[in-house]
């Protein structure tokens, strides 16, 4: 059986990807691997965040880990 | 469905949190960073020193060209975790053998870190350079086989980084020794697994640097 070894890329659910990418920016700073209408992909390094547009489901709720982060 | 959370990686986590509060977004003053987007997604924002998560050093070179250093204590996770691999290898079924190395591993590793996060631009004298044979930015790294001055070597590129003969190997597998007249793998120890299993740097160097040499927008997903 193969085993999960890493993370290529994680996608995150936005409602405009422009406004994504704006709203981002002002906070940390990225080099943009690529952007469609509907998508974008942030470069970091060797892996990348791929902001999708079209996010319908609510907010993310209690979804941070306690312990274990590292 | 939901979507998760996104532990997001940065090099200066106050830094955000500043731009954060500045821009209104509710923060904690201090200790853990997390919010959520105008979308919904819940982020945390963590800081690279502090975690295991350690990028390549010819990638880290190219993203933070000024170095940037794993705090003490996630380097000496990062070397006891480093030890376990290497245990678990000389040792198959015998969790108890060379366990009272770990401490002397992790020195060293420590070292080895504070070179390879400092942007793997040192060497020693005589020795090739593993990180400038897996880099493919000449402007990052110094090319194969040159040497340098004394005054830049790292503590780690040392001779006598085996402190114990017994488990001398530890150190030759996991690249944590630098010895005269060898390749100079130490800087590798955050690829150690990968190292472990494949000691052809050429094959990492593909793997490892094709998105940064391909950067530019073309290729996506080629990691």
């Amino acid at each position: 059986m193969a085993r999960a070894i890493g993370i290529n890329h994680v996608a995150l659910e936005v409602g405009n990807v422009d406004e994504a990418l704006a709203w981002y920016s002002r906070f940390v700073d990225f080099e943009l691997r690529g952007k469609r209408s509907a998508m974008a992909w942030i470069d970091l390094g060797d892996q990348l965040i791929a902001l999708s547009a079209g996010r319908r489901q609510g907010p993310d709720e209690g979804r941070h880990p306690r312990a274990g982060r590292r | 469905m939901r979507a998760g959370t996104l532990g997001l990686v940065v090099d200066d986590k106050e830094a955000v949190r500043a731009a954060l509060a500045d821009a209104g977004v509710a923060v904690a003053s201090s200790g853990g960073l997390r919010f959520d987007d105008p979308w919904g997604n819940s982020i945390e924002i963590v800081d690279y020193r502090d975690v295991q998560f350690t990028k390549a050093p010819a990638i880290l070179s190219v993203l933070a060209p000024e170095g940037l250093a794993k705090t003490e204590a996630a380097r000496a996770e990062l070397a006891r975790k480093a030890s376990r691999v290497i245990d678990e290898e000389e040792h198959p079924g015998d969790p108890e053998a060379c366990s009272l190395k770990a401490s002397s591993s992790a020195v060293h590793a420590d070292r080895s870190f504070i070179s390879m996060l400092a942007g793997g631009k040192r060497q020693s004298i005589g020795q090739s350079n593993a990180v400038a044979q897996l880099s493919g930015h000449a402007h990052a790294l110094p090319a194969d086989g040159h040497d340098i001055s004394g005054s830049q070597l790292a503590p780690s590129a040392r001779v006598d980084l085996a402190v114990d003969g017994h488990c001398a190997v530890l150190h030759e597998r996991a690249r944590l020794a630098a010895r005269i007249g060898q390749a100079r793998e130490l800087q590798q120890l955050a690829e150690t697994d990968r190292l472990l299993a494949d000691r052809n740097l050429a094959r990492v160097r593909r793997a490892v640097h094709r998105p940064i040499i391909a950067a530019g927008g073309a290729a996506l997903q080629r990691s």
